[in-house]
């Protein structure tokens, strides 16, 4: 546990100190939400063409879960198979 | 780590949060900047390859340093596929980062140093699984490809965090560049990043943990 939480501590503190390095950065704020002048996807977001990729990579994300999930369950079933064979010898 | 690494509750997480950073990460309001424009959308699913990598690596070097002080199948087969996954997840990195680079740099390979460093990062842990071949007696290798794993991680950190900062790099928060200047994630951002790093961190580790699972059962029907 003593371990765990201070490699913990570790990480967190390795990845603030990355953002205290950093130089001169320029701060997103609402003027750049608002700027009409960069061009941004918005007819084909008003289309609402946006929700066919959002329901591709939904569904691909669903199906690498199953996927996952199947082999972690068989996992699961051979880590049975092996106990019980060490129990009965 | 036996016990939580047969427990459903972490992997449902990790689906919820990546359904959520799939949605929130192409739907939200994201702001409007030059070079960038469409791609910012890219960082949910780039940079957190970097963090999933280094989390990754470094839970590998700590088995690393508990399989030196405490000799085990069990702890070098957990260093061996966090490393394993780690590696995947930086190619990926580099990958990801290439085709962003294409539309932002206009080129996919551009000697940014922080593209070189890491790509020579990740060649350095190639050579760990090369060297863990390359040896036979199951002990010299768990202890061998140890004490390399510790060298490999030590020599990263600087390649990745230190280096690119000493010079100009494209890289946001590295250097000077006049072409593409840091921005700093704004709150709205920074919702959705840190949910896709914790997201992916914990989908690298799930898998990861399949693969010390199944090196487990391999290794008590071997015996």
């Amino acid at each position: 546990m003593k371990h765990t939480l201070s490699i913990a501590l570790f990480t967190t503190g390795m990845f603030l100190s990355t953002s205290l390095w950093a130089q001169e950065k320029h701060k997103i704020d609402e003027n750049d939400y608002a700027n009409q002048s960069v061009e941004m996807a918005d007819g084909f977001r008003a289309e609402g063409k946006i929700y066919v990729v959002v329901a591709v990579m939904v569904a691909l994300l669903g199906g690498f879960t199953f996927y996952v999930v199947r082999m972690d369950m068989k996992v699961t079933g051979l880590e049975k198979k092996v106990e019980e064979f060490l129990q009965g010898k | 780590m036996d016990k939580l690494i047969r427990k459903w509750w972490w992997k449902i997480l990790a689906v919820v949060l990546m359904l959520y950073v799939v949605c929130a990460g192409l739907l939200f309001d994201v702001p409007r900047l030059v070079i960038l424009n469409e791609t910012i959308r890219v960082l949910h699913f780039h940079v957190p390859m970097w963090f999933g990598m280094i989390l990754l690596l470094l839970a590998s070097v700590v088995y690393a340093i508990k399989n030196l002080s405490n000799p085990s199948p069990k702890n070098d087969i957990y260093s061996l596929e966090f490393a394993n996954v780690g590696v995947a997840f930086g190619v990926m990195g580099i990958v990801t980062g290439m085709i962003w680079a294409n539309f932002t740099w206009g080129e996919p390979w551009s000697n940014d140093p922080k593209q070189n460093a890491s790509a020579i990062g990740i060649l350095i842990y190639f050579a760990y699984f090369i060297l863990r071949g390359s040896i036979e007696d199951e002990n010299t290798k768990a202890r061998i490809s140890a004490v390399y794993n510790i060298f490999a991680f030590a020599i990263l950190i600087p390649l990745l965090f230190i280096l690119p900062r000493l010079t100009d790099s494209l890289h946001p928060g590295n250097g000077g560049n006049p072409g593409f200047n840091a921005y700093d994630l704004d709150s709205k951002l920074r919702k959705v990043f840190y949910t896709a790093v914790i997201g992916w961190s914990l989908i690298g580790f799930w898998i990861a943990t399949i693969r010390v699972r199944m090196r487990l059962v391999q290794h008590v029907t071997e015996q």
